[in-house]
């Protein structure tokens, strides 16, 4: 099955794409996804422990089954607003 | 009411959308962006945000405020893009029967925003820029 992946912020200039879709096998977790995502973007590896993910809108952890057509993004620590 | 925009924000007409005739109290806070960090000069900033997921999480933050306080109304407005040094780029208006209520629900509204809105910033300086909150390495 495939998941769309949207990168923002430091990931998006680490990656340098902003967003791609990536075949995953079928009853794959965000720990699968995480795991993938490191070996196509090596430079990403930096970050695995801080990975943050949200899955059609919505915070999910590692545990999270993935379906066909998912709109996972990767999501950098926030910092809205001001300090 | 929520407004991701990459346009200057006009906190006067923000406060004047929540203000009610029944209303005693309206905060409005301003996040300003800063001429420095961590002792350095900062030229400009950026604002990016996953904007579908932060209009949920903004509409979320109010649904919550109304749940928990006596609130008539809140705005929130985030700014994206390039922001230079003084300008406004977050805007929270709180309007309620009573001051304390209103000054409970804008800090939650600020400190939440900051833990689940997904919007990233980037400090510019002279030689290089950095997004806040990531360890650059």
């Amino acid at each position: 099955m495939q998941v769309k992946i949207k990168f923002f912020a430091l990931y998006k200039e680490k990656t340098k794409t902003k967003d791609t879709i990536i075949e995953i096998s079928e009853n794959g977790t965000i720990q699968d996804l995480s795991d993938l995502l490191i070996e196509i973007y090596p430079n990403l590896s930096n970050f695995k422990n801080k990975f943050i993910f949200a899955v059609n809108y919505e915070y999910q952890d590692y545990e999270y089954l993935l379906k066909d057509s998912d709109e996972v993004a990767l999501i950098p620590p926030v910092s809205g607003g001001a300090k | 009411m929520i407004k991701i925009t990459f346009d200057k924000l006009d906190p006067e007409s923000i406060t004047n959308l929540v203000k009610k005739p029944n209303n005693g109290a309206v905060i409005t806070f301003l996040g300003t962006t800063r001429n420095n960090t961590e002792n350095r000069k900062v030229l400009h900033l950026e604002y990016e945000a996953y904007i579908p997921m932060a209009e949920i999480k903004l509409n979320e933050i109010i649904k919550h405020i109304h749940e928990k306080w006596d609130i008539e109304d809140v705005f929130i407005a985030h700014r994206l893009g390039k922001v230079e040094i003084g300008e406004t780029s977050l805007v929270v208006s709180v309007s309620s029967p009573h001051r304390k209520l209103a000054f409970d629900a804008c800090q939650y509204a600020v400190d939440t925003l900051k833990l689940i809105v997904p919007i990233w910033k980037k400090e510019f300086f002279q030689e290089e820029s950095k997004w806040i909150n990531s360890s650059n390495v």
